[in-house]
């Protein structure tokens, strides 16, 4: 399957004029400004050691894209290292101006060629109509959508995970598809792409002492000793999950729609005093099913926590860099590594993972 | 087949490759397709040649001089594994004599060192987070928007 796309749509000039993102960011953010008059609602997060600053034209967008972060909510005072803007055209009556390019510009994962480049990050994701646009020049950026009821479930399980992700780029803070959990003077990282045992493990941690930072995605800062910062306090759910957590299922908030889509909990919401902020790292795990009935854990290598870290994470993030993949690098060989061979007798694993930390106190 | 008589000089595909070394093995990642891959063998040390500026005929010259087995079989790994990394878009051709052919690769190996073949792992699972749907139209408000979406 041929993936590329020519060099000559890369170059195709929108209507034979020069691509202009920052014209098209500063017309867009006057329809947020206009969208947003005497309805703008602001919220505050400290994300990683960043304040974040997250304006809504409306409570449309407002409620289901703060519930995933609202345990990292944090009143500060002062300049936001990241002000985005919120806001769709159905719910504010607002007329975004039409794509200034050709669709020819249109690339892989959203990108929009000629509307990416050191100052600015574009992409646009045809089916679910998402635009999300980043000015690094000033820190600022757009998430638009046409219509907020088309936003698929997912976007509020990781809101801004793009625009953090590029925020974050020449930062020590990354953003890595894993989970963890831990106690508050160190924890584990979770990895480990789909299918691998790693939401599977995560969860199995929920009721048990040990403290959450996320299942899917969470930001690692790689300066000095590796530390993991809580992003989304949200867990996704697969068929065989729902199976193994029937405790879970009551907590389920799209119940109405598991035929169609993941089963998605807000856990700050039902396990307030174990999902933090975060928790230094002392080691990272690799879960692998092995249908033994009991979990242990094993030594592996760097380059295990490499591979299941680094492909999935660097193909899921839009214009991630050798600069990611050199965070990624060293993180994992910042920790030791050991493979996770979670039994199904899950109420093993948490036990396991305590006291594994409880021995490299 | 690739051509190596005209293409004998070869660079990474960056931006669309990245890559990362450890220990002994090499982890690519090809941005474009979605696949990843790990070299392993003396695919790191191929690579490494490559990347350096050398040609692909100077990089089997530099292994066949200084590993035990025939010459033939070491040119032929060499050969076959370039033919292998330019077909996986992970190296492009360059211009001749690019870089300087003169620098080894750290922690050279002395003369008579057994040939470890090279060997290529190529993992295809990520791939669908890539899918394109080139397939839109644009409607009256000039967004995009799949074909058939928007039409009731």
């Amino acid at each position: 399957m041929d993936l590329t796309v020519s060099a000559e749509q890369q170059l195709k000039p929108a209507s034979g004029k020069p691509p202009d993102p920052a014209a098209f960011f500063e017309a867009a953010l006057h329809v947020f400004e206009q969208a947003s008059a005497g309805r703008l609602i602001e919220h505050r997060y400290r994300i990683g050691d960043q304040a974040v600053l997250m304006r809504f034209a409306g409570p449309a967008m407002a409620r289901p894209f703060s519930r995933a972060i609202d345990h990292l909510s944090y009143p500060f005072r002062g300049e936001p290292d990241l002000t985005v803007h919120f806001f769709d055209d159905r719910s504010t009556g607002a007329a975004m101006p039409p794509a200034p390019w050709e669709p020819e510009c249109h690339g892989q994962r959203g990108v929009i060629h000629g509307y990416n480049d050191d100052r600015f990050f574009t992409t646009y994701e045809i089916g679910i109509d998402i635009l999300q646009m980043f000015d690094a020049g000033q820190n600022r950026a757009i998430y638009w959508v046409r219509d907020y009821q088309w936003i698929p479930y997912w976007e509020n399980s990781f809101p801004m995970r793009s625009i953090l992700h590029w925020r974050f780029r020449k930062e020590p803070l990354q953003a890595v598809h894993a989970g963890a959990v831990g106690t508050a003077t160190g924890g584990v990282l979770i990895a480990g792409k789909s299918g691998s045992g790693k939401s599977t493990s995560t969860l199995a941690c929920l009721t048990s002492d040990l403290l959450y930072a996320g299942d899917d995605y969470v930001l690692v800062d790689v300066a000095g000793e590796p530390y993991v910062h809580s992003l989304y306090s949200t867990a996704k759910l697969v068929a065989d999950n729902c199976d193994r957590f029937p405790q879970l299922r009551p907590l389920v908030s799209n119940s109405d729609k598991l035929d169609e889509q993941k089963a998605l909990i807000y856990l700050r919401e039902h396990f307030p005093s174990s999902v933090v902020r975060g928790f230094p790292l002392r080691a990272i795990l690799l879960p692998r099913i092995t249908g033994a009935r009991n979990t242990r854990v094993v030594k592996a290598g760097t380059m295990d926590a490499y591979r299941a870290i680094a492909p999935t994470t660097l193909l899921h993030l839009t214009r991630a860099t050798e600069e990611a993949a050199r965070k990624i690098s060293t993180l994992c060989r910042a920790l030791p590594v050991y493979w996770l061979e979670a039994g199904t007798e899950l109420e093993q694993i948490p036990q396991v993972i305590g006291g594994f930390l409880r021995s490299r106190a | 087949m690739v051509d190596f008589v005209a293409m004998r000089y070869y660079r990474v595909n960056r931006p669309d490759v990245v890559m990362e070394s450890f220990e002994g093995e090499l982890v690519l990642v090809q941005m474009k397709s979605g696949n990843y891959y790990s070299l392993q063998g003396s695919a790191p040390l191929i690579w490494d040649l490559i990347e350096r500026g050398r040609s692909v005929e100077d990089t089997g010259d530099y292994l066949a001089a200084r590993h035990q087995g025939t010459e033939e079989e070491v040119r032929r790994s060499v050969y076959s594994l370039v033919e292998e990394l330019v077909a996986e878009s992970l190296i492009v051709p360059a211009t001749n004599g690019s870089a300087p052919a003169s620098m080894d690769p750290a922690g050279d190996m002395q003369p008579g060192t057994p040939f470890v073949p090279p060997v290529l792992e190529r993992y295809t699972d990520m791939q669908e987070l890539l899918l394109l749907d080139p397939i839109h139209d644009v409607d009256q408000t000039g967004w995009p928007r799949r074909k058939g979406e928007g039409e009731s």
